[in-house]
């Protein structure tokens, strides 16, 4: 019988799942989350046989219905639907990771046990009696390495083996005492239980799971005498009745460790050193600052590689054409625009795709070279398991600001580009933290607001090189991210118990080439994406916006069409499209801000959509040809659009803080996977870039002695926010702890 | 919860290098369980690696964690 089995993938955080997942399925997983929760499922045909479908269950180190995570993975499991559950063991990790094998074996769905990484134990000396293991758990073992792809072929083999046969009960047993509670339990169980359930329900009843509980429709009289055997058996042990089960399940597993693993006599381990000098209290913090500085060093600065591709990109690709082998090839532009005229396109279909597409589209991709060479860089730092020490060195210090440590990492990635920042928070577990993580996290300058800050640069100092104004933008980014924390910390929306930081730090190891290369495509890729949809579409509607709109000039009919192929046309066309009206209409937002011209905040409008669009917007509607951020005349423009320095500062602030671009702002609404707090998050992050905005642009009027009921606002506002940033955390947020002193006498 | 006879002190308080026994894990629920799922029983060997006021890297059953002060003052050990 050739029917389709189910496998579920199961295992803790970083025991080698997705790996497996990967070289098994040949990456052609779909991934989506489960209903409800943002919880990342994927599900994939084996490669070599389609009537296999592979379901990889979330990482996790337990089956509790605590956390989205586990709950995801038990219904699952639970639900009837994987034939086999196969088990990934991190064999270097066996104590912990048995935890959960036992837990998946108790469900009584049958299990195969993948011992992953075993031939890495058997290098550092210890030995695993598979045989005996598998007698002990009363499941199959076999050893693989998802890395290399060994045992694999021997695994599938046994799944469908195992498929066959019906699920059992656990044969494992816990402590006599427990297990005559248990055996009461099950007798109490409705029948309508099945045989290979029953003990699962047991222990369920017995940790008092109210999910499992609820389900079982247990009889009042039964649920009754069930609450008594439990609470005789709690005041005989002395503890509850969870902590009872733990205890026995780590029991039971170092008994199993016993009977199984020959151990090597114990030294330090590599590992062990190398933590002893990276979260070193005194030189964890530079160790840290020097490897980040080499990081970008490496990605952004100027004759770098990830600069030098950049560079190569847009002079050559999208500028004045390239030499390969001794043959000339055009532009990017020079051949689109060669072919379209061949094609013999009309003057509005060549804009749209010149000025349009083309430039926009480019604009993006000369991005690329820098951001794989900074993921490449940040990819590595993650998978051989030193960001994981960075996460615990810097939870002391985000914790004063109510983020947690784990919430530094999608700010490194931030400063590539948002999209994948944003993806790279649901490491985080905690819910409050993940949302505040993910609302902040774009406060930090993504490569596209470079170009902005090089263009403020220019206006403010006249100099591209003014070395002050460009950290003074990430500054200005780290400042927005701490105060954000602080303030919200202190809502309703986020109080709530600090999270404890408990993360597991995996042993050092060179990351495999193979992930590591689906990890930084996993994070280019969301960039490119961004590249050709969202940016594609936006650079048409912006084009749309540019070109079109009344012939309202003097002598002009009044009527609406493409400008530049009007009568007549001034040559200074913009003024009259439909961005310059969107411009003015709504320009009387930012007057506070000082910067109310329409082309000012149709810059800030398409800097919503892209803020690749800003520099580019700024070069059309200033009439500026070809304008770049480098170019002194546009500079100039800029500037002289602006009345004072305080206004042209405030309109870079609020560039830079404002909502991302539309695809971080989509990758907002996936993460949060509600509307609600996607509008939170939006709208902070506008209001706050318009507050801040707000004060700088008072503040500078106010030292130049200039004071209207705008500078009262304010002062108000800057008032407001210094209330909430060192108020007292209000009461009832969270209820305290008792004090270790009283707990220890 | 009943109190220990003998010492027991958090294991906040470990130095670097010693290798300590869980007594018990204090404080609200869903913090003793989620210690508890990583290892902290009664009993459990306690390797520390390394300690930064009160931050700690430690070794239990076969894994490698790093815990906040806080944390760690929740974990008793002898």
């Amino acid at each position: 019988m050739a029917s389709r089995i189910n496998v579920a993938l199961a295992g803790n955080p970083n025991c080698g799942k997705t790996t497996l997942f990967n070289r098994i399925t040949g990456q052609n997983g779909y991934v989506g989350n489960w209903p409800g929760v943002t919880v990342e499922k994927k599900e994939a045909p084996l490669s070599s046989d389609k009537d296999v479908r592979i379901t990889d269950l979330p990482g996790i180190y337990s089956l509790s219905p605590y956390s989205p995570e586990e709950r995801v993975s038990r219904d699952y499991l639970m639900s009837g639907e994987p034939d086999v559950v196969v088990d990934i063991v991190d064999a270097t990790n066996l104590e912990r990771n048995l935890y959960l094998t036992l837990q998946v074996i108790e469900t009584g769905v049958p299990v195969v046990v993948a011992l992953n990484m075993a031939d890495l134990v058997e290098k550092s000396g210890d030995k695993i009696d598979t045989a005996k293991l598998s007698r002990e758990l009363g499941a199959p073992v076999v050893m693989i390495s998802a890395l290399k792809g060994t045992g694999v072929d021997e695994l599938f083999r046994v799944v469908r083996a195992e498929a066959a046969k019906a699920g059992a009960a656990p044969a494992h047993r816990f402590d006599a005492a427990i297990e005559s509670v248990l055996g009461d339990l099950e007798a109490l169980l409705p029948s309508s239980v099945p045989q290979a359930k029953r003990r699962y329900f047991a222990v369920k009843l017995f940790e008092r799971d109210e999910i499992a509980r609820g389900s079982l429709s247990l009889a009042a009289k039964n649920a009754e005498a069930a609450e008594k055997l439990i609470a005789a058996c709690e005041a005989d042990c002395d503890d509850d009745a969870e902590s009872i089960i733990t205890g026995e399940r780590y029991a039971l597993i170092a008994h199993i460790m016993d009977a199984c693993v020959k151990k090597a006599p114990a030294r330090m381990s590599t590992s062990e050193k190398i933590d002893r000098i990276v979260t070193n209290r005194i030189l964890g913090l530079p160790i840290f600052l020097v490897i980040m500085f080499g990081v970008y060093f490496l990605a952004t600065s100027s004759g770098a590689f990830g600069t030098a591709g950049t560079d190569w990109v847009n002079d050559n690709l999208f500028g004045e054409g390239f030499e390969l082998f001794g043959m000339a090839f055009p532009s990017v532009p020079d051949a689109v625009s060669g072919w379209l005229t061949a094609a013999g396109a009309s003057p509005l279909v060549s804009s749209l795709v010149i000025d349009g597409i083309v430039a926009g589209v480019g604009a993006v991709l000369g991005f690329i070279p820098q951001m794989v060479v900074l993921f490449v860089l940040l990819s590595f730092l993650e998978d051989c398991g030193y960001m994981a020490r960075v996460a615990f060195v810097m939870d002391r210090v985000f914790r004063r600001f109510g983020l947690s440590g784990k919430s530094f990492i999608p700010m490194l990635v931030s400063t590539g580009c948002g999209v994948p920042g944003v993806l790279a928070t649901k490491t985080i577990e905690n819910e409050k933290d993940r949302r505040m993580t993910v609302m902040t996290t774009t406060f930090i300058p993504c490569g596209a607001k470079l170009p902005i800050i090089a263009l403020l640069m220019g206006a403010l100092a006249g100099s591209a090189d003014a070395p002050w104004i460009s950290p003074l933008f990430y500054f200005l980014g780290v400042v927005a991210v701490i105060v954000s924390g602080i303030m919200l910390k202190k809502t309703k929306l986020f109080a709530g118990r600090p999270t404890p930081f408990v993360m597991e730090l995996p042993n050092y190891h060179f990351p495999a080439i193979r992930s590591w290369v689906l990890h930084v495509w996993e994070r280019v890729s969301a960039y490119i994406k961004k590249a050709f949809t969202i940016i594609f579409a936006s650079t048409v509607v912006v084009w749309f916006l540019s070109n079109f709109g009344t012939a309202s000039w003097e002598g002009g009919n009044g009527a609406f069409g493409f400008l530049p192929a009007m009568a007549g046309v001034p040559e200074e066309f913009t003024d009259y499209s439909v961005l310059a009206m969107l411009g003015s209409a709504i320009a009387w937002i930012f007057a506070p801000l000082g910067f109310d011209t329409w082309q000012a905040t149709a810059m800030s409008i398409t800097g919503l959509v892209a803020k690749e669009n800003v520099v580019a917007t700024a070069s059309s509607l200033l009439h500026i040809a070809d304008g770049t951020e480098a170019d002194p005349e546009l500079w100039h423009a800029f500037a002289a659009m602006f009345p004072t320095m305080g206004a042209t500062a405030a309109f870079g602030a609020f560039n830079l803080l404002c909502a991302p671009c539309f695809a971080a702002m989509g990758t907002i609404r996936a993460q949060m996977n509600s509307g609600k707090w996607t509008a939170i998050a939006i709208g902070y992050e506008c209001a706050f870039a318009w507050v801040v905005g707000l004060m700088i642009n008072q503040f500078y009027l106010l030292s130049q002695g200039v004071v209207s009921i705008w500078t009262i606002v304010a002062i108000v506002f800057a008032a407001l926010m210094l209330f909430q940033l060192f108020r007292p955390m209000p009461k009832g947020a969270f209820e305290d702890e008792p004090t270790v002193a009283a707990a220890a006498a | 919860m009943t109190e220990h006879a003998g010492f027991s002190m958090p294991l906040s308080m470990c130095k670097a290098g010693e290798t300590v026994h869980v007594v018990r894990v204090k404080g609200a629920e869903s913090m003793k369980r989620h210690l508890g799922n990583l290892g902290f029983v009664e009993g459990a060997e306690v390797h520390v690696v390394n300690q930064t006021a009160g931050d700690i890297i430690l070794t239990v059953k076969g894994a490698r964690l790093g815990l906040d002060a806080k944390s760690a003052m929740r974990v008793m050990v002898a």
